[in-house]
């Protein structure tokens, strides 16, 4: 297995490598003005030349390039051209509050998910079959950003009993990561549905029920253990999206994490802080990748990894 | 609980009957009586926390000319000279200054007894390192100084020897940008820090700064201002969501937010326990037309496409009559040197005349034509770069076709849009650009020398118009030898801005009333109108 995630890890090196410098160059190319957008609009053309010196744009793009990456193996990732700080600094922070939310939004998402598609799978066909479902396609329906406001108005403006905005207490969680879970706990909801109702046909569950085991344990021990397996890819593909996607949460709620910091490098052409996150999100992909296929081999013991 | 449940009950019958709406858009209280017009006296203490918009990347504010930034600036650094809330300049860190007859040389006497927040004298020496820190390194606005030096005369006061009289010093020398740093502190934590780090005289001390997350302060102890600033704290939470600043205030979780939509300014004024604060800034939108491109080069279809525009329908819709009539070429009554030239009225069949007169007769299709091609101009716009941008856009796109003239949209994000209008006058092809200004010295000159004279064009300055008339030229470099501002404005300024206006160098569209909400137990702030930020370095909070 060591091997197998050696082998996993070094082939993931040329895939960000290429990541940064197809972000690199892209941003030679769109328009958009790194020295312009530093000084101000208001600013004058000397005024915005002298900011392409001192932010070193005013060399060839293949010395920037090549600088780039000679730092990068060196674990340099360069300093932001907006609050020149470095741009480990601007990501660490970041990247620890984006995990948390989406750390508690992928733990709602897989619990009530993997309930609701419980639920529904074992009652199949009645009230509360019908009821998950339509849970579920709400979830996958309503847009984050109104999902976010109608919490926020519900919750801080008419009962006054949550924080709109903001990540500085516990209570500040409740509501970001209630809108960042919903759509995956939809997904994760349909995915066991449907996972459970093809393993509880199966003959070893029949077999256990034959058996005199109580329900309960028939689904919740037998069934469940197995139909799960597809469940854990899917949760696993959301928390790597959650980590890179949950910009507008985090736009909705101020919620200083990694999303919100690329959209302001986007619109500031803050191309080190750009690269930076895009590394980051790449190699969080990746891991969490590495991760779901240790974990389905732990799970499925036919698995074993070369 | 029984509170609770009503509340719950509310709630769910505004979410069934207007479910697809924006959330909250109409679930306000019947008006309500204005508050109080005269607060109890000052008092001191209490926090005040501000839902602030994005791009609070850095607290630099020398190094730029952005108002986000700027509008942090006002609290913890602090300028030679201030402006009041009506408008008028005044004395900050300078306590009195003379002009000799010749107006090239100026000599400040400092406030005496100021420092630093790191405890460093505020003295001449400061000044002095603080001007030529700004020349050498060639920051915004350093050229609109006509400083040849700045000396030390003693501890408290300093000479500027100026290569040319400029009468308007002090209005430039309000803008921020031209804030007091401590040379000191500058020395110990270098340029960059001082992105992240102030150490100014103002009434506050920056604690806390993580960028476009939180600016936290706290009063200065040693203000030089006895009895300044009310507040124990001010906190900047940005907040880039504008749905999410007006929701703070509602919530409680803000006192006062910045930059809200229009419609939720208007709603929120009949909220119990806010209040909504509005005042004419210098802020103005029009659209700049390209003069060097046929047929824009010819004025009667400048003219045409302002008669054609009716900016007070735009006014009334987009910004539910929040705005005012432009009545002068990018100024408004809050700048010195301004005086009215005319409006343009709302007359399309003038500006049809116009367009029959300038050789563009009715084609097919209710589109005009020359040479059987029809007269089609593409308008740039952005989605939000100011409020109401985007529907003022849509708007005058339709008045446009009304009388003949096929104006297509273009919508470009921020980062795109400003390379895309600040381009040389060769390489530059757009027709029209939905733009804004503020003139934030809060003097005309600058908008002489940025915008009219023909040396301003794009990209050096923002004459995005590429607007050239020799007489103009003539007028402005005649007013810059004047020793005052009346004689400036009366001599030179008023036919300046007349002769500006009659060629119609851009579509005149409105000035902008700025607004504010903030709870209703807020008081002391007032709007900067050159500057159009908020300073609430005066603020107190009532308490109830």
């Amino acid at each position: 297995m060591v091997v197998y995630v050696a082998r996993r890890v070094l082939a993931s090196i040329p895939i960000l490598l290429l990541a940064v410098t197809a972000v690199f160059f892209a941003f030679q190319v769109i328009p958009g003005d790194p020295a312009r957008l530093y000084v101000g609009s208001d600013a004058s053309s000397e005024a915005v030349e002298q900011a392409r010196r001192d932010l070193g744009l005013d060399r060839p793009v293949q010395v920037q390039y090549f600088d780039y990456l000679s730092r990068l193996a060196r674990a340099d990732l360069g300093r932001s051209m907006a609050t020149r700080r470095p741009v480990t600094r601007e990501l660490g922070p970041r990247f620890l509050n984006t995990i948390k939310l989406a750390a508690a939004g992928i733990l709602v998402a897989t619990t009530i998910g993997v309930l609701l598609g419980t639920i529904a799978a074992v009652k199949q066909g009645t009230v509360w079959d019908h009821l998950a479902s339509v849970v579920a396609l709400m979830g996958i329906s309503i847009p984050v950003f109104w999902l976010g406001l109608l919490l926020m108005y519900l919750f801080s403006v008419q009962l006054r009993i949550l924080p709109s905005a903001g990540n500085d207490t516990w209570r500040h969680y409740f509501m970001p990561t209630l809108s960042l879970a919903t759509f995956s706990l939809a997904f994760i909801a349909r995915m066991t549905r449907s996972s459970l109702l093809e393993v509880i046909r199966q003959d070893y569950v029949r077999t256990a029920r034959a058996k005199g085991v109580p329900e309960w344990a028939v689904v919740g021990y037998h069934a469940l253990r197995n139909a799960l397996l597809p469940v854990v890819i899917i949760v696993g593909l959301r928390f790597g999206y959650m980590l890179g996607g949950a910009v507008v949460t985090e736009e909705v709620f101020a919620w200083p994490g990694m999303g919100r910091l690329l959209v302001t490098a986007v619109s500031q052409r803050d191309i080190p802080v750009i690269q930076g996150a895009l590394l980051v999100f790449a190699t969080a992909f990746v891991v969490v990748n590495l991760l779901v296929d240790l974990l389905y081999g732990f799970l499925d013991p036919q698995i074993r990894y070369r | 609980m029984l509170n609770h449940t009503s509340r719950v009950a509310r709630f769910l019958l505004v979410v069934a009957v207007a479910s697809t709406l924006v959330l909250g858009a109409y679930g306000t209280k019947p008006a309500l009586p204005a508050p109080a017009a005269s607060p109890p006296a000052p008092v001191s203490g209490g926090t005040l926390t501000v839902a602030f918009i994005a791009l609070a990347t850095h607290i630099d504010v020398n190094s730029v000319n952005i108002s986000t930034v700027n509008e942090l600036g006002h609290y913890f650094y602090e300028t030679l000279y201030d402006r009041d809330g009506d408008g008028k300049v005044k004395g900050l860190l300078v306590k009195e200054d003379q002009v000799s007859p010749d107006g090239l040389t100026v000599t400040w006497k400092l406030q005496p007894g100021v420092r630093f927040h790191d405890g460093s004298p505020f003295n001449a020496a400061a000044v002095k390192w603080n001007f030529d820190r700004k020349v050498a390194k060639r920051q915004p606005l350093f050229d609109l100084l006509p400083f040849k030096s700045v000396d030390v005369v003693d501890d408290q006061t300093v000479k500027a020897t100026l290569t040319r009289p400029a009468p308007n010093f002090r209005s430039i020398l309000v803008t921020k940008t031209f804030s007091m740093y401590s040379p000191a502190f500058q020395q110990r934590v270098g340029d960059d820090s001082l992105r992240q780090q102030a150490s100014g005289t103002g009434p506050f001390m920056v604690t806390e700064f993580r960028p476009n997350e939180i600016v936290r302060m706290k009063k200065n102890p040693n203000y030089w201002q006895k009895g300044l600033p009310y507040l124990d704290e001010i906190v900047f939470r940005v907040v880039p969501d504008i749905n999410t600043r007006a929701t703070m205030l509602e919530a409680g979780d803000a006192d006062m937010a910045l930059a809200l939509s229009i419609p939720d300014l208007d709603r929120l004024k009949n909220k119990r326990g806010l209040k909504v604060q509005g005042a004419l800034g210098s802020q103005q939108y029009y659209v700049t037309i390209n003069n060097r491109k046929p047929p824009l080069n010819d004025v009667r279809v400048r003219w045409a496409l302002n008669h054609a525009v009716d900016k007070e329908g735009i006014i009334k819709t987009a910004f539910l009559g929040t705005a005012k009539m432009a009545t002068a070429v990018y100024i408004n009554s809050t700048v010195d040197g301004y005086v009215p030239a005319g409006t343009y009225p709302y007359d399309p069949e003038k500006a049809r005349k116009l367009l029959d007169e300038a050789g563009f007769p009715m084609g097919p299709g209710g589109i005009r034509q020359r040479d059987g091609r029809p007269f089609s101009l593409e308008l740039i716009t952005r989605k939000g770069g100011t409020p109401g941008d985007f529907e003022t856009a849509e708007l005058v796109q339709g008045m446009l076709r009304a009388v003949g003239i096929d104006a297509r949209l273009t919508v470009l994000e921020s980062a795109t849009f400003i390379p895309r209008v600040t381009l040389p006058p060769d390489r530059a092809t757009y027709d029209l650009v939905n733009l804004a200004v503020g003139t934030f010295t809060g003097d005309a000159e600058y908008t002489m020398l940025t915008f009219y004279h023909s040396n301003s064009a794009a990209p050096r300055y923002f004459n995005r118009a590429y607007y050239s008339n020799p007489v103009v030229d003539g007028l402005i470099e005649e007013s810059l030898k004047a020793t005052t501002n009346r004689g400036r404005n009366k001599i030179y300024y008023q036919q300046i801005i007349k002769q500006v206006y009659r060629d119609a160098p851009i579509i005149m569209l409105f000035d902008v009333t700025q607004q504010i909400a903030m709870k209703d137990t807020i008081h002391g702030v007032y709007l900067e109108s050159a500057s159009n930020n908020w300073p609430a370095k005066y603020a107190w909070k009532e308490k109830r």
